[in-house]
């Protein structure tokens, strides 16, 4: 995974003297003569820090003023004021060396190496089982074919070519109610070759009743009861 | 390609993380000496290949090379993570002052760099370990830094300027 960078303004105290001493183009050795330590002052009084933070400036800050301080009172033989400046140009001078290197990991984050991913919720079902082989599949499904083939099925269903349709049945109907006059209702079902011509039978009935082609009249004689379609006037119109 | 040599790349490939050389030692009963030079044989066997080895410590990884990052990153459209350059100067100095403790990483930045070391602590790129007299914390990169990075050692480390 590679990583990019967000450039702050600045990430501290001494990056924000490096960047002074690096706009005036001084070395880090003059650091005990430079002007920067005004503008250091001057932007820190503008910087809203967290007192955490203003420690860390305020400790370069006393530095740099002691050091300013000791150059404008020319006391320059004073072993502690000449440790400091040489201590705050060493410590720059590492910092800088970090912060160039922080830019080059900021360049080489450009081009990682990107490791394999790790798989999400990888268990051992994920992986090939060793005992897999051709032959174990194909006896398998030969197993499984021989059951279906072996297998009774509870309930058969036969698929039904559709020969004849509605309309069909319609005018079969009504031709032979033309010619009769009547017929048995029960007749006609029981006439039909299959479930599926049945239906069609009785629907088209249906749609003769009510459409007043034909009537449908009920006869009962004794325990059995009848019913009887009979030819319509529209009908024989 | 030796068996041994592909053995070991075999097993390499098919981890996603660094395998230390003592596993490796005990998964294919190989001598440590012969797992290093087979490991230095793959190595150049995967020059200008694809792949590369990346060696931390004593752990290996097998990775895309850093040569075609660019190219995997786009065919998996993934963007890549951010760094600040606070948390960029921490990695640094731990990457070539290692072991080091918070207190030198401040020292040397002149600021607190708490929530630097937690990010980079939180991405694994450095972890915190006991110094040897086992009295205070100190700080080491991972080898996701080198993957970071795209380098295949630590001696690959840009020299410090």
């Amino acid at each position: 995974m590679s990583y990019t960078v967000l450039l702050a303004n600045f990430e501290g105290p001494l990056e924000l003297l490096l960047r002074f001493i690096e706009r005036e183009q001084l070395d880090i050795t003059d650091i005990a003569i430079s002007k920067v330590t005004n503008d250091y002052l001057a932007q820190m009084s503008q910087l809203d820090l967290e007192p955490e933070e203003l420690n860390w400036f305020v400790e370069i800050a006393s530095k740099l003023v002691r050091i300013k301080s000791q150059v404008l009172l020319s006391d320059k033989d004073t072993l502690d004021e000449e440790d400091e400046a040489l201590d705050l140009t060493e410590q720059l001078k590492t910092y800088r060396i970090f912060r160039n290197m922080a830019r080059e990991f900021a360049i080489l984050s450009k081009n990682p190496a990107i490791p394999r991913p790790r798989l999400k919720n990888s268990t051992n079902q994920d992986l090939t089982p060793t005992n897999l082989t051709v032959d174990l599949i194909s006896s398998a499904y030969q197993k499984c074919l021989s059951d279906v083939r072996n297998r009774q099925p509870h309930v058969q269903w036969e698929m039904i070519e559709q020969k004849i349709r509605i309309d069909q049945v319609i005018k079969k109907l009504e031709l032979k109610l033309l010619q009769s006059g009547t017929c048995d209702m029960t007749e006609v079902i029981n006439n039909t070759q299959n479930t599926h011509e049945a239906v069609l039978y009785f629907l088209a009935i249906l749609e003769l009743h009510k459409s007043g082609r034909i009537l449908i009249i009920k006869q009962s004689t004794g325990k059995y009861e009848q019913f009887i379609l009979r030819a319509n006037k529209c009908l024989t119109t | 390609m030796p068996d041994d040599v592909a053995k070991l790349q075999a097993i390499l490939f098919s981890q996603p993380g660094f395998v230390d050389i003592s596993d490796l030692q005990k998964n294919t009963k190989m001598r440590e000496s012969d797992i290093r030079d087979c490991l230095k044989k793959l190595k150049k066997y995967l020059t200008d290949s694809g792949l590369e080895l990346i060696e931390h410590t004593t752990s290996y990884q097998l990775a895309v090379s850093s040569r075609f990052a660019q190219d995997v990153q786009l065919f998996q459209h993934k963007t890549a993570p951010t760094l600040s350059q606070a948390a960029l100067e921490v990695l640094a100095i731990v990457a070539y002052n290692q072991p080091v403790s918070k207190s030198q990483i401040e020292q040397i930045r002149g600021v607190s760099s708490d929530q630097s070391i937690k990010g980079l602590l939180a991405r694994k790129l450095i972890i915190e370990i006991q110094n040897a007299s086992k009295t205070q914390i100190v700080y080491k990169t991972t080898g996701k830094l080198l993957t970071a990075l795209g380098l295949a050692s630590i001696k690959q480390l840009p020299k410090l300027q």
